[in-house]
């Protein structure tokens, strides 16, 4: 056992949540090396754990719990087949009764191209290696004639983007039998609470204080941090706009309670394709955006939003646009993997071989008291072309080059602080050989470069860290084709290009801002919400709303937002009292 | 014109009669669906998901929520499920027949023309009726272990399979007695149950002590302590970040590093305490030491603790700190300060055992243990959840045995007693509600009815005999024998049913069967 591993736990709650956390588990295994670690810097230790089967066999699986309502899986067993094979033909025999069994089957769902795949490569590897029975199998299976030169489904092209429902539709990974807690959505008051915006904040809350929701839920995460030596916190991936803010309020406050020495990183994301049409559902997934705002940030250490649409309140505002990225990403699918990307750079500070950043540092660096809310941008791919060197690059760009990824926010205003993360540029990429450098200095790696570039030319803010890694993002199957035609195999632009290529990865920019640009987006929720009148939504009053309880969220949210002014004119400005 | 056409002119509206005909299929729906769930001989259903997940059941409550309900009614008829599940922890199948019989009664007097409201009249006076009856027969006085015993089989027959029935009930029993408190009310919560994925169902026991699903992180733990004395604690034995841990605070390495040891000193201090405190107590004997932590425990800790040959447990429970102190003895502790012996437990012996990648310690050998563990095993997940169902359901048995200090025979005879009693009653009202009452006790019969029915005895032919056998008995207990469809004695039989379920049955079903007949 490694002792300087700091793990940390992932949780993911919501269905949108749960889409980005798929695809970012995926990129991490894409990522794996299993010859050679001194080819990556990421160390995968931090998130995902070891175990044992049953069976004797060796699991490697993330540090996960995953919250979804019971049917948003699909074809995907809630304990997995990792550590219970699913057997096909279930006996009524195992029922413990002796008088009449009555077997109900559903049919069984239907899998896409790439699960039957994944399960053709599962079979194939569960195969006895037995010699003799090697051979007998060889006729039938229709993977043994490629087994020499085996395609591993990450190499294989596949167009999902219609075939995917729901995220365990393209869920590369074995998960452990207790990642996944699924919800029954007939507790909940709403008739149907997997309609959109039909649940609000106060009724997930509720949800959450039923006694044996919370109890399963907490165990869950006592049963992860138990195998953890030496936790340093915890990771929430979680959805903001209905109910599953309650829930991850109640799970918030649990943590503080329970593991208040621990950090915690909560990256709320709303997904850009829903657009409730009745008037009623949306002013209720409004009001859920403002609560989880305003409570979420106070009980986790960083408060990070991450949305592909332009405003986060809304609901009908045009998504962001990226350069190299086509512009319909709208569906679930698509758009997630672009979080997840996010989300895959933003916290390799944590997770990198060398010079690792505590998260607390991170923390840190990107919050002050008060100011937890947090910007994100991206930079996907990072836009190098073909024949550029990344100190050109760097020299041919505005400033940052990324896109905000927070609605509502401008980077660009006022920074405080910040983290960069760079990754994908080989050493030999850095300067053009023969560029005359200042004074004699040399670069070994992009983070190096890059951080010198914006030291020496005054890019505010002060206070910054620039990590890098050399790891590409990994973008072969199951990541969605959202790149452009101009992108080559290994992420760079070539504008002469015309033909749409599988791209197997790509470099790219990440970073976390602290600054008065994020007291905007307090404004504006500010104001919504003071407009608010809550006895006139009866979807609110259902749900246990009432004014002095909007009212306390109103002054709340405005005294966040008095936190942002006031702090940010002292910084910036000394002679101010 | 309905007002719900100005809001929604989607929206489908029946009026009257056939507004009452469409509530009364719903609910007669749902009867159906869960009519051969009903009692020891009832058909277990065994759902399998599309995607493989297996579940075993037969209770009302959880089947209602497989079936995705649509219908109004039915949907409703399934929230009160829900509710009677929630308070009482049973009677749920025996509700939905009787909420959909009555509606079926309802409707013949209503189809002659008699007012629904009169039918909510009659119910009412019928329901009253019935609950004297139900004091009448129930039984009065301590409950003695056999009784207990009793009530609790008969509820886990109807869940599983009797030779595991049986033995649940002994040990659901003992584990209920052993926690409980005179002059306290009991708190289910003090009986852990665990599960263990390997042998047999019928390898599942009591635990007089504690499973806890954890054990010591650390190769060179002891993984059995005899004559062990138990510390609980929530203390944390972690290396904590710092206040001040930023770039900014220090100028070098070194500096950086002293500060880092200096809080690592901090966290050994408290670990040398327990150390110390254990060469005090186990100095001179052959006791051992076990520390039980809330919080964590990183590795170097363990070490410490490892080296001592102490036992050292991290992220225990919440729930089980109370259940230590309680087992054990000794309390837990929140600060290594001014710690001594009495803060202490004590076990007989404390092992661990491996299943996979699981740790499970073992807790044993207690004085006298206030809280005890119920263990679970069976060979595949699904039996597990089965088995864990039904025990949960025979602890609430026992529990609301003892909250309500008596018991009704079972085998169908307060509805054969309520029956007798009802039709007698029924002349003494006066005017048509009269026929609310008479729809009320007929609809009552649907238990013994389905009772025998699903044993695979007319129905009609053992009513008969029931009726009977009840009439000539003079008020001594009748109910069904399932095994040969003739009338016994359910006193003698230890058929017991829960007073609770019962009344609670009533009620509801009186007030829901109410909502769809009148509300036209």
């Amino acid at each position: 056992m490694d002792n300087s591993i700091r793990e940390l736990v992932t949780l993911q709650i919501g269905h949108y949540a749960n889409f980005v956390g798929t695809h970012w588990w995926n990129l991490q295994e894409s990522s794996f090396v299993y010859d050679s670690p001194s080819l990556t810097d990421i160390n995968h230790d931090y998130l995902f754990k070891e175990g044992l089967t049953l069976q004797r066999q060796e699991t490697y699986t993330p540090r996960l719990l995953a919250i979804d309502f019971r049917g948003n899986l699909h074809s995907l067993s809630v304990s997995g087949s990792l550590y219970n094979p699913i057997r096909p033909e279930p006996s009524t025999s195992e029922a413990l009764w002796d008088g009449q069994i009555e077997l109900i089957k559903q049919l069984p769902e239907e899998k896409n191209e790439f699960l039957r795949d994944l399960e053709k490569e599962d079979a194939f590897h569960q195969m006895p290696t037995d010699e003799d029975k090697d051979i007998c199998i060889e006729d039938v299976n229709p993977y043994s004639s490629v087994s020499n030169n085996t395609v591993p489904s990450s190499h294989k092209i596949y167009d999902l983007s219609n075939s995917v429902k729901v995220w365990s539709d393209y869920l590369k990974q074995h998960l452990h039998p207790n990642s996944i807690y699924l919800l029954d959505d007939n507790h909940i008051a709403a008739v149907n609470a997997t309609e959109e915006g039909s649940w609000g904040f106060s009724c997930g809350f509720a949800f959450w204080q039923r006694e044996e929701v919370e109890e399963d839920i907490t165990d869950r995460i006592r049963m992860l941090s138990e195998s953890c030596g030496s936790l340093q916190g915890f990771q929430i991936l979680c959805d903001i706009h209905d109910g599953m803010g309650g829930i991850t309020n109640g799970i918030l406050m649990h943590l503080e309670d329970e593991y208040g020495s621990k950090d915690s990183i909560t990256f709320a994301t709303t997904p850009p394709h829903l657009a409730p049409q009745i008037p009623q559902s949306r002013v209720l997934m409004q009001a859920s955006i403002v609560q989880s705002y305003t409570l979420l940030s106070k009980t986790s250490n960083v408060f990070l939003p991450l949305s592909l649409r332009q405003s986060c309140l809304d609901l009908q505002a045009a998504p962001v646009s990226f350069p190299h990225i086509l512009a319909q990403i709208d569906k679930p699918y698509m758009s997630s993997s672009v979080l997840a990307s996010f989300l895959d750079t933003v916290t390799l500070p944590y997770r990198v071989r060398n010079e690792t950043m505590p998260l607390s540092h991170v923390i840190e660096m990107v919050t002050l008291p008060g100011c937890q809310v947090v910007g994100g941008s991206l930079a996907l791919p990072l836009g190098l072309t073909c024949n550029q060197y990344l100190m050109e690059w760097i020299d041919s760009n505005n400033y940052p080059p990324s896109v905000s990824l927070t609605p509502d926010v401008d980077i660009r205003l006022d920074p405080l602080s910040e983290i960069q993360i760079i990754r994908g540029i080989s050493p030999s990429r850095l300067v053009r050989p023969g560029t005359k450098l200042v004074s004699g200095k040399q670069y070994h790696t992009a983070a190096e470069l890059y951080q010198s570039f914006l030291e020496e030319n005054y890019i505010p803010p002060r206070r910054r860290v620039i990590i890098g890694a050399r790891d590409l993002l990994k973008t072969g199957s199951p990541f969605p084709s959202i790149f452009k035609e101009t992108i080559t195999e290994d992420g760079l632009v070539d504008s002469s290009k015309r033909a749409v290529t599988q791209v197997n990865g790509v470099p790219c920019l990440a970073g976390m801002h602290q600054g008065k640009g994020i007291g905007n987006i307090l404004h504006k929720l500010q104001t919504v919400a003071e407009k608010l009148d809550v006895s006139k939504v009866p979807r609110l009053v259902d749900e246990g709303m009432d004014r002095e309880t909007w009212a306390d969220t109103v002054e709340e949210l405005r005294k966040i937002h008095g936190n942002y002014s006031s702090k940010t004119e002292t910084e910036s400005s000394d002679d101010e009292i | 014109m309905a007002a719900i056409k100005t809001l929604n002119p989607k929206a489908e509206v029946a009026r009257a009669a056939q507004a009452l005909a469409i509530n009364i299929s719903g609910a007669r729906g749902i009867q159906d669906v869960l009519r051969t769930n009903l009692g020891p001989k009832g058909t277990m259903k065994m759902l399998v998901s599309g995607a493989g997940d297996i579940k075993i059941t037969k209770d009302g409550n959880i089947l209602l929520h497989e079936m995705q309900i649509q219908h109004p009614t039915a949907s409703m008829i399934a929230k009160a499920c829900t509710a009677q599940d929630d308070i009482i922890g049973d009677g749920t199948t025996s509700t939905v027949l009787l909420i959909g019989e009555m509606l079926k009664q309802a409707d013949i007097q209503i189809q002659e023309g008699l007012h629904p409201r009169l039918i909510a009249e009659g119910f009412d006076l019928a329901k009253v009726k019935a609950q004297e009856v139900l004091e009448k027969v129930k039984t009065s006085g301590d409950l003695s272990r056999e009784q207990l015993c009793q009530v609790a089989r008969t509820a886990l027959r109807t869940k599983v399979h009797s030779d595991l029935a049986d033995k649940l009930t002994e040990v659901c029993v003992d584990a209920v007695l052993a926690i409980k408190k005179d002059g306290e009310p009991l708190d289910l919560h003090m009986v852990e149950i665990m599960e263990m994925q390997h042998k047999t169902d019928m390898d599942t026991q009591l635990v007089k002590g504690l499973v806890l699903d954890h054990g010591g992180r650390h190769p060179d733990m002891p993984k059995k302590s005899t004559n062990a004395y138990i510390l609980t604690c929530n203390v944390s034995m972690e290396y904590e970040k710092t206040e001040v841990n930023s770039g900014f605070f220090y100028k070098s390495a070194s500096e950086r590093d002293k500060l880092v040891s200096a809080e690592r000193e901090f966290i050994e201090n408290r670990v040398k305490k327990v150390i110390e405190l254990k060469k005090k107590v186990c100095m001179g004997n052959d006791c051992s030491f076990v520390v039980i932590n809330q919080k964590g425990i990183d590795p170097m800790s363990l070490d410490m603790l490892a080296k001592e040959g102490i036992m050292g447990l991290r992220r225990a429970k919440r729930r089980n700190m109370e259940r230590l102190s309680l087992a054990c003895g000794g309390m837990a502790m929140n600060s290594f300060d001014d710690m001594t012996e009495d803060c202490l437990g004590y076990a007989g012996s404390v092992y661990e055992h491996v299943l996979g990648e699981t740790k499970y310690t073992f807790v044993e050998e207690l004085k006298n243990p206030r809280s005890v563990t119920i263990l679970i095993k069976g060979p595949y997940k699904h039996t597990l959840v089965q088995t864990k169902d039904a025990i949960r359901d025979g602890l609430r048995a026992i529990k609301n045995a003892l909250d309500d200090k008596s018991l009704v025979p079972g085998a169908g005879f307060f509805e054969i007693a309520a029956y007798d009693a009802l039709m007698k009653y029924e002349s003494e009202v006066k005017g048509r509600s009269r026929y609310g009452v008479r729809a009320f006790a007929d609809a009552l019969l649907v238990i013994p009815k389905t009772l025998a029915s699903n044993s695979g005895y007319d129905s009609m032919d053992s009513l008969v005999k029931l009726r009977e056998e009840y009439r000539n008995g003079g008020g001594s207990p009748v109910g069904l024998d399932i095994t040969t469809g003739e009338a016994l004695n359910p006193s003698d039989a230890g058929i017991y049913d829960n007073y609770c379920v019962k009344k609670h049955m009533l009620d509801a079903c009186s007030v829901i069967a109410l909502i769809p007949a009148t509300s036209t």
